[in-house]
């Protein structure tokens, strides 16, 4: 089962090629990673999915139940809110001076919306709303619990440890029942104790919550633990693409990360390295 | 800065600075004679300058030396403070000192406060600087005059139009430009600001220009006048209490008025704030590629901001045209928006409680010194300088959750 | 035609005149990225200065006509040279990483306390000058319009271009001119690398506020009537070139300052003289709807 395609995408800066006609599928209910050097293109790639930016060539399509969705041309608060994908930033993006509990509300903003019947009823404090509000409370709270937060629920999240918020953007994430969520470099920073909780906590969600996720992350020990299918980006176009053990001994693969490899000795420590992943 | 030689130093160099500063426009004045301008020197006010700017400035660096005690409200404090002004304020007209000049003024400081609480909503909480906010104050003074003269309709029946009316201007000049960033918002805002005015003050049928409107209707309370005698038919409010008529009371009347307008615009922000369109309001505040990635449509979120920040506007406005009596454009200048701006940010962007007392101190202030007319601007400048250079994250800063997770065990 | 090509010299004529102060404003701006509220009264008090310096070189010491002239542009740009680089250190500077709105608060109420300080010192009324430099040369004619292109006219659009390539060399061809690139792009960065970031934000609003005192000198001769209330519009106008223009960049603020001065003149002479101003606020609306960064300002892509 295939839940987004991306087929034949482009896209250029001034001149700059980021994305070349690239194509790839993501399974659902699984975790595919974008790997590649850094400037391959994976934020830019993450950006056009998530509606950021507008891609020049290509089309994205979302498999849903109800039929495909193609996502080109649609603005990314309409991506997050009709297709269901929800995502984190490279350098986290949480709301500083209001509570991990407020934050994680702000991600169900749209239900309770319509609940409040756009503030009306909950003017009035109707009990539907307080019903929906209920709902979103436990919502959090369960997520807070998921991601060791709820000691700090009524905390401004800028005064949180950055290892902290970063758990804390993936359950604001999560808050927004996402059909796929895409994590740009979420072990980014994070010490290996912390990268080894971030590695539980997305098994945990592609496990207990089937969510297909989408990962760029640069920490190799993440992505062959984690990730079920990999995409390899150099220059904006794909060098490779399939399970992790593939990837690991693709030649193109071990080119773009090492360099053209001369012919005396490669430097036996990286390769290790990478073998070891 | 603490030391005596070091603060008689930098006192000395900012007389001397302001002394040289003073030369040429305090130490000369243009004069007209007969024959065409001329310039008169006056060299003793530089020297006056130099004193006084000497001992300020000695003044203000050791009040800096002073560790002052930081007014950091605790949330509950600050609400209980929120109480215990809203009581004071109810009972004001009651105490005995309290005469006829200190109600007047303590309704324009209202006033200032229900559009300072109005203006918090975009400013403080959605984060969208606005500068043309008198614009839509005066939409809902124009409006209501405008209803009440043509139809001859009640206060109570126009008020809610007037504020109806200025948070469609709010929709309609909002929707092209709310998608500016900062300070391009701020100036695309005072340029309708001021756009509101030169219409207002240009077209001449319908507002009559410079010279504005006049006896604008008065509010009446269910039905009942505060005039020393009863139009056609209608009864006075002294008449109806059988009291005898005292000019006082349209004073406390609208006193009253202001207060409880004042107090639903609080209560109506406050509930706003906990419900899920205040808290995307801060959340764009803090981020809005963030809330995109929410799902949460950034345009409507400000929409709605700027709607309910005009529509107090809106309200305030025909309060203001029905205290007057009168309104022309003159009251609606760029220096409105200012003040009220200022009066926002100075109670600490987002504090309620914060903005009363920025109000007292910018609006009631200046007041107390009117008979310094001409220095009363002055100081308003001054005060703002100072203010912001002492606490530049406003008085009341602490900000309070709107929601809070019961047992986080 | 002739009248048509009146309103365009006149306008130009404004035009110098606005982006002479919107060039304050556009560098602020580059560097610490708020709104010099106050600059409009800093062009209001460059126009008294120079007026008080005219007269009292002219009446008292008995100057001629240029050596009073000459006289009110240096007396008028060093001291608003100095009050600009007072400005900036009594309100702003304190106020350095303090939240966003603070500084634009203490600039309105410095604007606020420059116009009542000047209101006090030398009265609410408007002081008229004489016309003093008459005369022009002719440029075109028609049966009933003749084109009069004055001397002053060309003494102001001359001596801002001079001005407006003399910034230019400085800003793109000096260690100053570098130092200060290098601060509006990133101050921490220029800090560590060794520029005194202040000093040259000091200098910017030095720079700024010699430029609007002469528009201001230029302004009292143009027009002959000054009040303390000139600041309030001429600083948003300019303001509004800079943004037109493309906030930072300094051709932006001469093409910016044009198009006002221009927009004004045409406006006031084909449809309404009272509606001028709204036509001016309606177009820099536009340009930003269509072009938020202004006219020459670079298109950001957005970070994320």
């Amino acid at each position: 089962m295939t839940l987004l395609t991306v087929d034949n995408l482009g896209i250029t800066f001034g001149g700059l090629v980021a994305l070349d006609s690239l194509s790839f599928t993501v399974p659902k209910g699984q975790i595919t990673a974008i790997i590649g050097p850094n400037g391959a293109g994976k934020t830019t790639l993450f950006n056009i999915i998530t509606g950021f930016y507008q891609a020049q060539t290509g089309t994205i399509t979302l498999h849903r139940d109800a039929g495909p969705l193609v996502l080109n041309g649609k603005p990314d608060y309409w991506i997050a809110r009709h297709a269901g994908i929800a995502r984190t930033f490279q350098t986290s993006r949480l709301f500083p001076r209001m509570t991990a509990l407020e934050n994680l509300l702000v991600a169900q903003h749209n239900r309770l919306m319509k609940a409040s019947f756009f503030s009306l009823a909950g003017l009035a404090g109707l009990a539907g709303f307080k019903k929906a509000e209920r709902d979103a409370i436990d919502k959090a709270r369960f997520w807070l619990e998921q991601v060791g937060l709820t000691g700090s629920a009524n905390v401004p999240v800028g005064s949180l440890a950055y290892g902290l918020q970063r758990r804390l953007e993936i359950a604001r994430s999560m808050c927004a029942d996402p059909a796929l969520l895409c994590l740009d470099e979420p072990a980014a920073g994070l010490n290996p104790k912390e990268s080894l909780e971030l590695v539980d906590l997305l098994a945990l969600i592609r496990s207990r919550f089937g969510a297909t996720q989408l990962l760029v992350e640069h920490d190799m020990s993440v992505v062959m633990g984690l990730s079920d299918k990999v995409v390899v980006l150099e220059y904006g176009r794909k060098i490779a693409e399939g399970a992790p053990q593939q990837i690991r001994h693709d030649p193109a693969v071990i080119r773009a990360y090492l360099g053209e490899p001369p012919d005396e000795d490669i430097p036996v420590d990286i390769a290790q390295d990478l073998d070891k992943c | 800065m603490s030391d005596w030689r070091t603060r008689g130093k930098t006192s000395l160099s900012a007389a001397v600075l302001a002394a040289i500063l003073a030369l040429p426009i305090l130490g000369f004045q243009l004069s007209e004679t007969g024959t065409g301008l001329t310039v008169l020197a006056r060299l003793h006010t530089v020297a006056w300058v130099f004193v006084a700017v000497g001992l300020g400035s000695f003044a203000l660096t050791s009040a800096r030396a002073i560790k002052w005690p930081s007014i950091a409200l605790p949330a509950q404090t600050s609400d209980r403070l929120g109480w215990a002004l809203a009581i004071f304020a109810l009972a004001l007209p009651f105490l005995p000192f309290a005469d006829r000049s200190l109600i007047d003024k303590a309704t324009l400081i209202l006033i200032y406060v229900m559009l300072g609480w109005g203006l918090n909503v975009v400013v403080g909480w959605a984060g969208l600087l606005d500068l043309g906010y008198a614009g839509f104050y005066a939409i809902g003074a124009y409006s209501y005059a405008l209803l009440a003269q043509a139809f001859d309709i009640s206060f109570w029946l126009c008020l809610p139009l007037a504020g109806l009316f200025s948070a469609l201007f709010g929709l309609a000049l909002g929707f092209p430009v709310l998608r500016l960033r900062g300070d391009y918002l701020a100036i695309v805002t005072m340029g309708f600001g001021e756009i509101i005015r030169i219409v207002l003050l240009n077209w001449q049928s319908l507002t009559g220009g410079p010279n504005g409107i006049s006896n604008i209707a008065r509010p009446t309370l269910f039905g009942l006048t505060f005039t020393a005698r009863a139009l056609d038919g209608g009864k006075t409010f002294a008449e109806a209490l059988g009291i005898p008529y005292s000019a006082n009371q349209r004073i406390f009347f609208l006193y009253f008025l202001i207060l409880a307008l004042a107090l639903l615009t609080n209560f109506l922000a406050l509930r706003l704030r906990r419900l899920p369109l205040g808290r995307a309001w801060e959340a764009l505040r803090e981020d809005e590629i963030a809330c995109r990635s929410l799902g949460i449509n950034p345009t409507n979120i400000k929409l709605s901001a700027f709607a309910i920040g005009a529509m107090c506007a809106g309200f305030a406005g025909s309060f203001f045209a029905t205290r007057q009596g009168f309104i022309t454009p003159e009251s609606f200048s760029f220096i409105e928006s200012a003040v009220i701006v200022a009066i926002v940010v100075l109670g600490g962007m987002g504090s309620q409680v914060g903005i009363v007392f920025a109000a007292i101190i910018l609006v009631g202030l200046p007041e107390w010194f009117r008979d310094l007319q001409n220095y009363r601007m002055l100081a308003f400048g001054l005060t703002l300088l100072v203010v912001m250079i002492f606490k530049p994250s406003g008085l009341v800063s602490r900000r309070s959750p709107t929601i809070v997770l019961k047992d986080p065990a | 035609m002739a009248y048509f090509i009146q309103q365009l010299l006149n306008g130009l004529t404004l035009g110098t005149i606005y982006a002479l102060v919107a060039i304050g404003y556009t560098m602020v701006y580059g560097i610490i990225g708020m709104i010099n509220f106050a600059h409009g009264e800093v062009y209001m008090i460059g126009a008294f200065i120079a007026l008080i310096a005219f007269l009292g070189a002219t009446v008292h010491f008995g100057f001629g006509l240029t050596g009073g002239l000459i006289a009110a542009l240096v007396i008028t740009a060093l001291f608003t040279g100095l009050w600009g680089w007072s400005i900036e250190r009594i309100a702003y500077r304190p106020l350095r990483g303090a939240p966003k709105l603070a500084p634009l608060i203490s600039a309105i109420g410095m604007s606020i306390i420059l116009q009542n300080f000047v209101q006090l010192s030398q009265g609410a009324r408007v002081m008229t000058l004489p016309p003093l430099l008459q005369g022009g040369i002719e440029v075109m004619s028609d049966d009933s319009l003749t084109v009069n292109l004055s001397w002053l006219q060309m003494g102001i659009i001359g001596l801002t271009l001079v001005l407006m390539t003399g910034l230019t060399l400085i800003i793109n061809r000096t260690a100053f001119g570098r130092a200060q690139r290098a601060c509006a792009q990133d101050p921490k960065m220029a800090a560590l690398l060794g520029i005194h970031v202040d000093r040259v934000i000091s200098a910017t609003f030095v720079i700024g506020a010699v430029l609007a005192s002469v528009a201001g000198l230029m302004v009292t001769l143009y027009y002959g009537v000054i009040d303390f209330y000139i600041g309030f519009l001429a600083g948003m106008k300019a303001f509004t070139a800079a943004v037109l223009g493309g906030i930072g960049s300094l051709p932006g603020a001469l093409l910016g300052g044009l198009s006002i001065g221009l927009i004004e003149a045409l406006w006031s002479a084909y449809f309404s003289i009272e509606y001028k101003d709204v036509a001016v606020f309606s177009v820099l609306i536009l340009v930003l709807l269509f072009r938020p960064t202004g006219i020459l300002g670079r298109a950001e892509v957005e970070k994320i």
